[in-house]
């Protein structure tokens, strides 16, 4: 069948564009380390808003995306008041109040906020598991409200990665192989799911455990193999559920310097939803939740008031 | 290609739970050899009966008393010797016109002893029913039947096992404890006709037969048509001829034909209630894997949620679980099939009851069993579909 092999395919721009897009790492990482260490990042990012980061964003995603497409702006996700309301016996929970964020094409932001603040809700809402009650939330320029749950599921697959803190590996399937289950979904060939999967997992460092069972692999290990899964379909967003809370500290930071590097390397941007501040404050951005609604957002990126400073 | 990356994971859920996935097969397994060795032995007795019918002979009426069906109770026989002479002037000729009185009895000479169907007979049953004798031997004549001569003429296996390889004609045979007849003649070996051992049959003289046995009627009466076309004809003569004399009493005069129809139908029917008995053990099959696909999908909340998060959308799910509950029928289907066909032959090859595969049971049988899974299988596999990615992730 057409399409078995990796090589270059006129139809198919994603896989050149990765390829540029891995070409320009070592810069990217050097300038990311160097903006920490001078302990601006964050404000000097913030500063220079869509100039030159996102320029080079918009570079690679323009190259990403087939030229026809529909979604050339530097919005990954964009939710307007977006409310949240549960129906529990019969009795109405809102668990988001309105909530208005903008997370842009390569960003690195955290969601951040106690238990029972609806941060899992938010993010539930921002990996289009779930549609909001009230509100518009565009999700990759569309708009999550009024796609059926097919053409949710479809979006999940093509925009988003999941990092989840239990790290959800299918059990007695191999690392490839888990990795390479987004691409099922895709339709891709088992060949080429093979060959992306060996791919992302080379990237996130894992070249000599491809055939290795979650089982065999320590904590960290998995959570990279998870990220490999995240990161296979070339997603806009990679969403973190809590992705260092069932590891220790160490192998945390390695997980998160990971993610900082992967955001950085493939301009895949990463929401972090945590409670710890420690692992918050690593993130350019910091989007305070509480009682179902922002409390502090660090940096709205688009400059588009979300509610900063409440 | 989805659908052969189901066929993969539904395979490799299946191996994971080896154990389970067998016992959910076992029922499937079970009721799938059932029908397959029932229909097997329906199918064959049929065939066996229709064989012997048609052994036979053709061109023979058989009268019997009361109204002919299978299933239905004996009428006893009023017919009597005397009805010979008197339906051989309704039909024209008597010397085509046999009857019969059947009895079991012992049969012994010297140390040799066996339980044998004694058929009292007169002289025309040997050219009605077309039956060969050894060279040597000769068949009951009308003065045998005439004056009630203690003589005998045995069926090959009689033959075989009273007196081994010695001829047996001239010597004495004790029937039914002591009454001694003379061996005149010896059948040659014709098998089996009608569900009775041919061969282990001895004619003597009918009117021997009833005094014998104490009765004065015969059990039935045959008569041999010229042609298949004076068929109907003789059998509404001999009916009316023996209504007019018996008033009051039933009689049924019945063809090759119409015997091959009735046993024919009445077989069928049994075949299709047998299969209709195993089939109902593969429906309780179907329950048990609709069960314990409930149980997988309740199992593996987690993995569904995981996967509808990565994209898989509801038909994938769903796909998912009804090709894993299909796979699991057909793969039951297919070890029934074989259980059943290995059964019918090893049962056909030990035992006297026949069993004969006909290509549409095992067919009928895979289809059902694949069918059992769809229809099983959809409840199970839509509430996996259905299930939210949300509560199904934060399930433990």
């Amino acid at each position: 069948m057409a399409g078995t092999t990796p090589a270059p395919d006129p139809a198919r721009p994603e896989p050149q564009s990765r390829r540029a897009g891995q070409s320009e790492p070592p810069s990217g990482a050097r300038q990311i380390d160097r903006e920490r260490a001078d302990g601006g990042w964050t404000e000097e990012r913030a500063e220079r808003g869509t100039s030159e980061h996102a320029t080079r964003e918009a570079a690679i995603f323009e190259a990403r995306e087939p030229p026809s497409g529909a979604r050339q702006t530097n919005t990954a996700i964009d939710a307007e008041d977006v409310t949240r309301t549960y129906r529990m016996d019969g009795v109405a929970v809102s668990a988001l109040r309105g909530v208005s964020l903008r997370i842009g094409r390569g960003e690195f932001a955290a969601i951040l906020g106690p238990s029972g603040s609806g941060k899992s809700t938010l993010m539930h809402l921002l990996g289009c598991l779930d549609r909001p009650t009230t509100g518009v939330l565009r999700v990759g320029g569309r708009e999550v409200s009024k796609l059926s749950d097919t053409e949710l599921a479809e979006l999940r697959n093509n925009t988003i990665g999941f990092v989840f803190q239990s790290f959800h590996l299918l059990a007695r399937t191999s690392a490839r192989e888990n990795v390479g289950l987004p691409l099922v979904y895709q339709g891709v060939p088992r060949k080429e799911r093979r060959a992306r999967a060996t791919e992302a997992l080379a990237a996130v460092g894992l070249s000599h455990r491809l055939d290795h069972r979650p089982s065999q692999l320590s904590g960290g290990e998995q959570q990279r193999v998870a990220i490999a899964r995240a990161l296979v379909g070339e997603p806009q967003v990679v969403l973190a559920d809590e992705p260092t809370g069932n590891l220790d500290t160490r192998t945390g930071n390695e997980v998160m310097e990971l993610l900082e590097r992967l955001n950085a390397e493939h301009g895949v941007a990463v929401v972090l939803v945590t409670h710890e501040p420690d692992i918050a404050d690593r993130a350019a951005r910091q989007i305070h939740i509480r009682d179902g609604l922002i409390e502090r957002d660090t940096g709205a990126l688009t400059g588009r008031d979300t509610g900063e400073g409440t | 290609m989805r659908y052969r990356e189901a066929l993969r994971v539904a395979l490799e859920a299946l191996r994971v739970n080896r154990l389970r996935s067998a016992l959910t097969m076992f029922g499937v397994v079970v009721g799938v050899a059932a029908v397959v060795v029932l229909v097997a032995i329906g199918s064959g007795a049929r065939n066996l009966v229709e064989q012997e019918i048609e052994g036979l002979g053709s061109n023979i009426v058989f009268v019997v008393p009361g109204q002919f069906s299978f299933g239905a109770a004996p009428t006893v026989s009023r017919m009597t010797l005397e009805d010979i002479g008197y339906l051989g002037r309704v039909v024209g000729d008597e010397r085509n016109i046999a009857v019969t009185l059947n009895s079991g009895e012992t049969v012994r000479a010297g140390k040799s002893q066996m339980f044998a169907s004694v058929v009292g007979a007169n002289e025309n049953v040997r050219n009605v029913f077309d039956r060969p004798l050894r060279a040597g031997g000769r068949y009951l004549t009308r003065t045998d039947v005439e004056t009630r001569r203690r003589v005998v003429v045995l069926g090959s296996e009689v033959a075989q096992k009273i007196f081994g390889d010695v001829d047996p004609v001239g010597r004495q045979v004790a029937i039914a404890g002591g009454a001694r007849f003379r061996v005149v003649g010896v059948f040659e070996e014709i098998g089996q006709t009608f569900g009775q051992a041919r061969d282990s049959e001895l004619h003597i003289p009918v009117t021997t037969a009833q005094r014998l046995f104490g009765v004065n009627h015969v059990d039935f009466l045959a008569l041999r048509a010229s042609s298949a076309d004076d068929i109907p004809r003789l059998q509404t003569q001999v009916v009316d001829a023996l209504q007019r004399k018996y008033p009051g009493e039933q009689f049924s005069a019945v063809t090759q034909t119409q015997l091959l129809g009735t046993i024919g139908t009445v077989l069928g029917a049994l075949t299709g209630v047998l299969a209709a008995i195993a089939a109902i053990s593969l429906l309780v099959g179907g329950v048990g894997v609709s069960n314990i696909m409930l149980v997988s999908v309740r199992e593996r909340t987690r993995e569904i949620g995981l996967r509808k998060a990565l994209g898989a959308r509801q038909r994938d799910v769903v796909s998912q679980f009804l090709i894993e509950a299909v796979l699991l029928t057909t793969l039951g289907g297919v070890i029934g099939i074989g259980l059943g066909v290995g059964a019918a032959v090893a049962i056909a090859a030990v035992s006297p009851v026949p069993a004969a595969i006909v290509w549409w049971s095992p067919a009928l049988a895979f289809t059902v069993s694949v069918a059992v899974g769809v229809f099983f299988g959809v409840v199970p596999a839509r509430r996996a579909g259905r299930l939210d990615p949300v509560i199904a992730l934060r399930s433990e």
